[in-house]
């Protein structure tokens, strides 16, 4: 039976209120820390003081989000660039995805069009490890913010593509799933990402019906016809006997 | 108020612990003698036991209101035993006059059973489907009510939406009603409190989803279970919440935590009212369900297992790629395959999936009888209150992603195949789109069983669908099969017989696997574990 663990009220639950995004780092927090943090609110003596590096820290992490969510001449460049390092330094990972993701959402720029893109997505599917790859994967249907819901679905095409070993067969079945489900909704540049994915773990047959590829000719069909043949000519072989 | 983590004891427990408590499917209680012997099994508390210090609250022991707050996998259980109970005549069972005119009460024609699982009995021991009530001249099949509560939730969450879209109209404004992803149209305000709803599609006016029965009937499981109680088994209900919110206008939260507001909804009243005394059907016996049972019952309901997915690993290709024909044919547009819930009023969440017979990994190993694993998570906060009572476990109320449901619980117009003939000739052509999850277990299709395979009932959608069937039925009939395997991997399952980790597999049991093939077993997380339900 799995269980929710018991933990003290972390330094980042104090970031994240402030930072504003309490639904998506929620559906990663056990049951027990989520029902601590409410009542912290209201007892507020056992509230754990932020200290000042952790402040020092807040205003740091606050301006990077500020950063990024300005457009800028040179998207690249190294104000953006180190606003970005500010985020993915996070070590701890309920905080490290409030805040890419809320750096994510507030980013005007394109994503196929900004070159800080594939960091971010990077660092995001750093985050999914073990059991918070099912959850994780929930975000894809569930975060509302369009761009970090895109930035969500590609470091799980990322995941898929090149840590493929990690996934259970469950996780990767509804990795599948998912990515068969919304394939339609997503942006041209994703679906490209998300069909190489679906290639590595569902197969060759999903992915060519992801791309519009004709049903007529599916690799598994044809593996089944020959299996049919192999038998008949085997039965042929033994009458012949 | 201070928190305890949820136990790990119990944890061990639900580890350790044996299932102590019969695996049967409707059955008598133990107490009761059959022709003057004892039945030596069965459901272990009598029907006062069940009924226990009645409402109460919690600070009532033994109250349906305490047991849910404080115990609550106990009243789960206690619901399924009362979902699985023969009831006796003297227990009110087919009291219920029948006479009336059908063509205005259709449920006069339902047939009287002394059970719920009478109905809903298969697969064994679940809530599942199975009966047919003639209730329509072309019948009704009693469909399965695996994942209902997850159905309820999202119907409400659906008509909050819309509702909250209507509310935000300004005079002259017209709004689109989208929930959930589903459309459903548009409506304008023309008033302060009038609005034209001519552009609301697939729910009826007033916005209310109503996720349950073909036409889409009924808001709460609530109201479900206390219409069948009266209507398919004759057993009369004075069931307050329902009378207060369908009688008196009023807005009431049931145990559950389902909202029934009789100001803003039309609520279903229950059997017994003011109006008719206390023992409408005449056969002596008034109060035939208390309002504890009901409680009961609701909350099992609620937190029923939704169905699972049987993927064998030789499967998996042409599961995913039957999917992937599936949604590329359009069938996806209204069997949706994921609805989110912003706040889940249950207390656990059952993921059942193949998981083939292995010995050698007992704590994870399907059985031989159906190669399925159910893993159940606890979804609850535990609270310490002041007293010696036991702590509050309550609902986490999470978000929560309903996967593989497959519907959009909208109606729509499939033709004249899925028409429905009513007694007084007219036809229902509005029907709920089915939820797919457990379908490739369900046979016969369509609500009222005419259709006998899944090819047969997809070929049967018509109307808004035409477009869908046409592109299924182009396909080969090789991938044809695809789609119906993957259509075939939605099963239900019985939970007495499928291996859990509630209730693992033991190989070396005598007798296996007729005894040690596990169970999602609810006693090991019971307060109390040696007081069987």
């Amino acid at each position: 039976m799995k269980q929710p663990s018991r933990s003290k009220v972390p330094v980042w639950l104090l970031l994240v209120a402030i930072v504003g995004a309490s639904a998506i780092i929620w559906a990663l927090v056990p049951t027990s820390s989520k029902r601590q943090q409410a009542d912290s609110d209201s007892e507020t003596s056992e509230a754990t003081p932020a200290s000042p590096g952790a402040q020092a820290d807040l205003s740091r992490l606050r301006q990077a989000i500020e950063v990024l969510s300005r457009a800028h001449a040179d998207p690249g460049g190294p104000e953006r660039r180190g606003a970005m390092n500010d985020l993915l330094s996070q070590g701890d990972a309920p905080t490290k995805l409030t805040l890419l993701l809320e750096a994510a959402a507030a980013d005007p720029s394109a994503p196929d069009k900004d070159p800080l893109w594939p960091e971010l997505v990077q660092g995001l599917s750093t985050i999914w490890q073990g059991e918070t790859i099912g959850t994780g994967m929930d975000l894809m249907v569930t975060e509302s913010r369009p761009r970090a819901r895109d930035a969500i679905v590609s470091s799980f095409a990322k995941l898929a593509l090149e840590r493929t070993s990690e996934l259970t067969p469950p996780q990767q079945q509804k990795l599948s799933e998912y990515f068969i489900d919304l394939h339609g909704k997503l942006p041209a540049y994703q679906k490209r990402e998300v069909e190489a994915a679906a290639r590595k773990i569902a197969g060759n047959d999903v992915a060519d019906l992801l791309q519009g590829k004709s049903a007529d000719n599916l690799e598994v069909n044809r593996e089944y016809e020959q299996a049919i043949q192999a038998a008949q000519a085997s039965e042929k072989r033994l009458a012949a006997q | 108020m201070k928190l305890r983590a949820y136990g790990a004891a119990v944890v061990a427990g639900a580890m350790t612990v044996g299932l102590a408590e019969t695996a049967d499917a409707q059955m008598r209680d133990r107490l009761e003698k059959i022709s003057g012997i004892a039945v030596g099994d069965g459901i272990q508390k009598n029907i006062g036991g069940q009924i226990g210090t009645g409402r109460g609250n919690n600070q009532t022991p033994d109250s349906s209101i305490f047991i849910i707050q404080r115990d609550p996998f106990r009243s789960v259980r206690r619901g399924r035993q009362l979902f699985q109970r023969k009831f006796l005549p003297t227990q009110g069972f087919s009291g219920r006059d029948r006479a009336g005119n059908i063509a205005v009460d259709a449920s006069i024609g339902a047939g009287v059973v002394d059970s719920c699982a009478g109905c809903h009995g298969r697969p064994r021991g679940s809530a599942g489907f199975g009966g047919d009530v003639f209730t329509r001249p072309d019948s009704r099949d009693a469909p399965h009510l695996f994942g209902l509560g997850l159905q309820e939730m999202l119907g409400d969450e659906m008509t909050t939406e819309l509702r909250a879209i209507r509310a935000g109209l300004a005079i002259g404004q017209t709004g689109t009603l989208v929930a959930k992803g589903v459309n459903f149209g548009t409506i304008r305000r023309t008033g302060t409190s009038t609005f034209d709803t001519s552009g609301v599609v697939g729910v009826n006016p007033d916005l209310r989803v109503r996720p349950f029965f073909v036409q889409g009937g009924t808001i709460s499981i609530r109201e479900f279970l206390v219409g069948a109680f009266n209507a398919e088994m004759g057993i009369q209900s004075d069931d307050a919440d329902l009378r207060n919110a369908a009688i008196n206008r009023q807005r009431i939260t049931t145990p559950a935590g389902m909202i029934l507001d009789g100001a803003l909804d039309a609520i279903e009243a229950p059997p017994v009212t003011g109006s008719n005394g206390v023992d409408p059907d005449g056969d002596g016996i008034p109060n035939e369900l208390p309002i504890s049972l009901v409680d009961h019952e609701e909350f099992y309901l609620l937190n029923y297992f939704k169905p699972g997915t049987s993927i064998s690993p030789d499967k998996s290709a042409d599961v995913n790629t039957g999917r992937t024909l599936f949604t590329n044919a359009g069938c996806a547009n209204c069997h949706i395959a994921s609805l989110t819930i912003n706040v889940d009023r249950r207390v656990a969440d059952v993921e059942t999936v193949f998981s083939d017979f292995n010995p050698a990994s007992p704590t994870t190993s399907g059985n031989p009888i159906n190669r399925l694993f159910a893993t159940a998570t606890p979804k609850i906060v535990t609270i310490d209150d002041p007293g010696t009572f036991p702590v509050l476990k309550q609902p986490a109320r999470g978000s929560f992603v309903v996967n593989n449901f497959f519907a959009d619980l909208k109606r729509h117009d499939l033709g004249n195949n899925f028409a429905e003939r009513n007694f007084d000739g007219t036809l229902l052509r509005q029907i709920m789109t089915e939820p797919l999850w457990g379908v490739g277990t369900t046979a016969p299709y369509g609500h009222d069983g005419r259709s006998q395979s899944l090819e047969e009932v997809i070929l049967r959608h018509g109307g808004e669908a035409l477009t869908q069937r046409n592109n299924f039925n182009a396909l080969s009939r090789a991938n044809k099969n695809l789609v119906l395997t993957f259509l075939g991997s939605l099963v239900l399952f019985p939970p007495d017989d499928t291996a859990s980790n509630t209730a693992n597999i033991n190989p070396n049991a005598a007798n296996f696997p007729q005894a040690g093939h596990g169970a999602i077993a609810l006693t090991p997380l019971f307060n109390n574990t040696a007081d069987l339900e």
